[in-house]
C-alpha cells in the first residue's frame, strides 16, 4: 500500500515534470505569438508625435540581462510586466482618439498571456510570494508607477499617452528575449 | 536680516533657473515652429539597405531640397541632423549606419525647402522594426527536370541594426504550379552575401513553373512579393547539347574528314589531275589590265583630220600675178587649175598613226576616195601615210610624198598645231556630195603639184596663204564609181551646210566658204 503510493507520487512528479517541459515549450510558443500580437495592436494606436514631453522612465537594466534568469524567475518577471501593462492601459485615454476596440483586444491578448503563466505559477506558489518581493519585481513596479504617474502629471494628454505607448512598446521585446528562456 | 537674506537667494535662485531652461530650450531646434505638413513615409530594406522614404501629400509646396532629422522617445534629446541627408533633391535616405537602437521608436523630422527658403517640415514616428523587406532579385534557368534559381546578393550585406537580415525574416522561394503553392523555405545558415544558387528539382518535364521569391517577417502581412518569373521546361532541354545532336555532329565531322582524305588520296593517285592552266578567259590575273588595256593594233591607218578653217569670202581673182599680189591675200584664194575646177582647200592633219581604229577606217576610206578622185592636177589631198618628213631636209631631195607632207605640215599654221590637239578645233562637216567633188592626186601629178607644194613652201611665212595653197577640187563632177565611197565620208562645215542645199542646183553658184559648184 505505502509502495503503491510512493510509486504514483513518483509517477506523478515525473508526469508533471514532463508536462511542464511539454508547457514550457508551448508556453514559449504561444508567449512569442501574443507578444507580437500586442506589439501589432499597439502600432495601430496611431498618435500624432510629439517632442515636447518626453521623458526617461529608466526601465530596469536587470531586467534586460535575461541570461540570468531561470524559466520560472523569467515567467515571473513577464507576468509582472504584462499585468502592469494591462494596469496602464485602464486609463483615461480620450484625448488620444484611439479605437476603442484595439485597446479591447489587446486587454484580451495580455489576459490570455498572464493565464497561461499563471497555470505555471500556481505550481509553487511559496517561490511566488518570494520572487513578489525580489528587488526585480520591485523595481519592475517602480518603473510602473512612473509611467502612471506621468500619465497623471500631463493629464492624461494625448503627447503623454504617445509617450507611454512608445515606453510600453519598449517593453515586448524584453519580454520576448524573456520568453527565451523558457528553452534553457 | 536672514529672512531678507533667504528671500533674495531663492529669487536669485529662481532667476537661474528659469536663465538655465530658457538656455536649455532656447538652443534645441524649435520644430514647433513651422507648421507640420502630411507626409508619407516608408521604411523599408531595399538591397540590405535600411531606406527612409517620403512624399510630400500637399502637391502645392513641390520642395526643391529635403534635410532630415530624427530623435528617439525614449529620451528628451534634441533632434540630429543625417549628414548624408542634408540638402538633397531626392524624397529618400540611407539610414543603415545611422538607426542602430533597435528597440525604439524613432521620430524622422524632414525639411522641406524651396530653394533656400524652408517651406515645411513632415514628422513621423516609426517603432525600429516597423518596417517592410523588399524581395531580392533572382534569375531562373530551366532544364529537363529542374530549375536553377540565382538570387543576387550583394557582396557585403550589411546589419540592420546591428542584426543580420536572418533574424528579422526567412528567405521563401515560391513555386508555382497549376495554381499549387508550395514553398521552399530556406532557412539558410549562411550570410546573405554574393550570389546564390538554389534548385528547384523533381519537377515534371515539359511543365510550365512560376517562381517567386521573399522575405517572410513575423509579421506576415507585411510580406513583399517580387514579381512571378515562369519558365517552360522543354523535354529536350538540357544544358549544352543533347546527346543526339552531338552524335550527328561527330558523324558529320566523321564524313568531312573522310571525304577530304579520299580527295587527297586520289589525287596523290593520279587519278584526280588538278590543273592549274585556265583557260584564258579564265585567268584573271590581268583582269584589270585588260579592262584598261589599249585596242589591238590595228591596220596601219593614217588619219587625216579635217580641219576647218575660216575663209574669208573673195571673189576668185583670177590673176595670177607675182609673189607679191599672192602675198597680199590673207585669205585663202581658190586657184584654178589647169583643168578647170576651182579647188579649195580642207585643211588636213596628219594625226598620228591609227588612234582611233574606226575613225581611222573611215577616215582612210575617205582618204582612199579622195586619192582615187583627184585624177586631175591642181586638186591635192595627200594622205600623209609615212611620218612626218625632216623639215630640215632640202626639198630636192625629199620624195614627192614627203613634199606633200611637208606641204601639209607646213600649210598647217603652227600656232593653231597646239590647238588642232583640242576636240574644239575639230569640225565635222556635213557635205553634200551630189555638189562637191573630191579629188585625190595621184603620183602622177606631182608635178603639177610641185609648183603648189612650191607655193606652199614659198608662203610658209604666211600662214594663211598656205591654207589657200591647199586646194581640194570642189564642184560639181560626177564620179560614180567613188560617189559611194566618198558619200561615206562626212564632211560637216557650218556655213557649207547651209550651202549644201543650194549647191544642189546646177547653177554655179558661191556656196560661201570657197565651194564652187560647176
Amino acid at each position: 500500500m505505502t509502495n503503491g503510493c510512493i510509486l504514483q507520487t513518483l509517477l506523478l512528479l515525473c508526469f508533471s515534470t514532463t508536462a511542464l517541459s511539454i508547457s514550457y515549450k508551448a508556453l514559449r510558443l504561444y508567449q512569442s505569438s501574443g507578444s507580437v500580437t500586442c506589439q501589432e495592436l499597439l502600432l495601430q494606436l496611431n498618435v500624432r508625435p510629439c517632442l515636447e514631453d518626453r521623458i526617461n522612465f529608466k526601465l530596469p537594466e536587470k531586467i534586460k540581462h535575461q541570461q540570468q534568469f531561470k524559466k520560472k524567475d523569467a515567467a515571473f518577471l513577464i507576468h509582472e510586466m504584462l499585468q502592469n501593462i494591462f494596469s496602464v492601459f485602464t486609463n483615461d485615454f480620450s484625448s488620444t482618439g484611439w479605437n476603442k476596440t484595439i485597446v479591447e483586444n489587446l486587454f484580451g491578448e495580455l489576459h490570455k498571456q498572464m493565464d497561461r503563466l499563471e497555470t505555471i505559477l500556481k505550481e509553487k506558489p511559496e517561490e511566488s510570494l518570494a520572487w513578489r518581493n525580489s528587488m526585480a519585481i520591485l523595481h519592475l513596479k517602480s518603473y510602473y508607477r512612473r509611467l502612471q504617474r506621468y500619465l497623471k502629471d500631463k493629464e492624461y494628454s494625448s503627447c503623454a499617452w504617445m509617450v507611454v505607448r512608445a515606453e510600453i512598446m519598449r517593453n515586448f521585446p524584453i519580454i520576448s528575449k524573456l520568453t527565451d528562456c523558457f528553452q534553457n | 536680516m536672514f529672512s531678507n537674506y533667504n528671500v533674495s537667494a531663492i529669487t536669485l535662485l529662481n532667476l537661474y533657473l528659469m536663465v538655465y531652461v530658457s538656455v536649455l530650450f532656447g538652443t534645441s531646434p524649435t520644430f514647433s515652429e513651422y507648421s507640420d505638413e502630411s507626409c508619407t513615409m516608408n521604411l523599408t530594406i531595399q538591397n540590405f539597405q535600411l531606406i527612409l522614404s517620403w512624399e510630400v501629400k500637399n502637391r502645392s509646396i513641390q520642395p526643391t531640397h529635403y534635410t532630415l532629422w530624427y530623435t528617439i522617445m525614449s529620451k528628451p534629446e534634441d533632434p540630429k541632423i543625417v549628414g548624408n541627408c542634408t540638402n538633397i533633391t531626392k524624397p529618400s535616405c540611407d539610414l543603415t549606419d545611422v538607426w542602430e537602437i533597435m528597440d525604439d521608436h524613432y521620430i524622422p523630422i524632414v525639411e522641406l525647402y524651396k530653394g533656400n527658403s524652408m517651406v515645411g517640415r513632415c514628422m513621423n514616428s516609426f517603432w525600429a522594426s516597423d518596417f517592410y523587406i523588399e524581395p531580392p532579385r533572382f534569375e531562373i534557368v530551366g532544364f529537363l527536370d529542374h530549375i536553377n534559381v540565382t538570387l543576387e546578393f550583394p557582396s557585403v550585406t550589411p546589419k540592420i541594426y546591428g542584426k543580420e537580415i536572418q533574424e528579422y525574416a526567412s528567405l521563401v522561394i515560391e513555386k508555382q504550379w497549376d495554381k499549387i503553392v508550395k514553398l521552399n523555405d530556406l532557412k539558410l545558415n549562411r550570410d546573405f552575401s554574393g550570389n546564390f544558387t538554389y534548385i528547384l528539382d523533381n519537377l515534371i518535364p515539359n511543365t510550365n513553373y512560376c517562381v517567386s521569391v521573399y522575405f517572410e517577417p513575423l509579421d506576415v502581412e507585411k510580406i513583399i512579393k517580387s514579381p512571378i518569373k515562369c519558365i517552360f521546361l522543354q523535354p529536350d532541354q538540357e544544358s549544352g547539347l543533347s546527346i543526339s545532336a552531338k552524335i550527328g555532329i561527330i558523324i558529320t565531322g566523321w564524313i568531312v574528314l573522310f571525304f577530304i582524305s579520299s580527295i587527297l588520296m586520289l589525287r596523290r593517285t593520279g587519278y584526280i589531275c588538278l590543273k592549274n592552266n585556265f583557260p584564258k578567259v579564265l585567268n584573271f590575273h590581268n583582269f584589270l589590265a585588260s579592262m584598261f588595256a589599249e585596242p589591238p593594233p590595228s591596220e596601219a591607218v593614217d588619219m587625216l583630220e579635217i580641219i576647218h578653217t575660216n575663209k574669208k569670202k573673195k571673189l576668185w581673182n583670177y590673176s595670177y600675178g607675182d609673189e607679191s599680189d599672192s602675198e597680199e591675200e590673207e585669205e585663202e584664194v581658190p586657184k584654178a587649175s589647169a583643168t578647170g575646177y576651182t579647188t579649195h582647200g580642207l585643211m588636213g592633219k596628219h594625226l598620228s598613226q591609227a588612234p582611233d581604229p574606226s575613225a581611222s577606217s573611215q577616215e582612210s576610206q575617205c582618204e582612199d576616195s579622195a586619192v582615187e578622185e583627184s585624177d586631175e592636177p591642181g586638186a591635192e589631198l595627200e594622205p600623209p601615210r609615212e611620218a612626218r618628213p625632216d623639215p630640215w631636209q632640202p626639198e630636192s631631195s625629199r620624195s614627192p610624198r614627203e613634199r606633200r607632207e611637208r606641204v601639209l605640215q607646213d600649210s598647217y599654221p603652227r600656232h593653231n598645231s597646239s590647238s588642232t590637239d583640242e576636240p574644239g578645233d575639230k569640225v565635222i562637216f556635213n557635205v553634200n556630195l551630189n555638189s562637191v567633188f573630191l579629188r585625190v592626186l595621184d603620183d602622177e601629178e606631182t608635178s603639177e603639184v610641185l609648183p603648189l607644194a612650191e607655193d606652199t613652201i614659198d608662203l610658209e611665212e604666211d600662214p594663211h596663204r598656205i591654207e589657200s595653197s591647199l586646194l581640194m577640187a570642189s564642184g560639181e563632177r560626177t564620179q560614180p564609181p567613188h560617189h559611194s565611197s566618198s558619200s561615206q565620208c562626212l564632211w560637216t562645215e557650218e556655213e557649207s551646210s547651209d550651202k549644201t542645199d543650194s549647191s544642189g542646183s546646177d547653177t554655179d553658184a558661191d556656196v560661201g566658204d570657197g565651194y564652187i559648184m560647176r
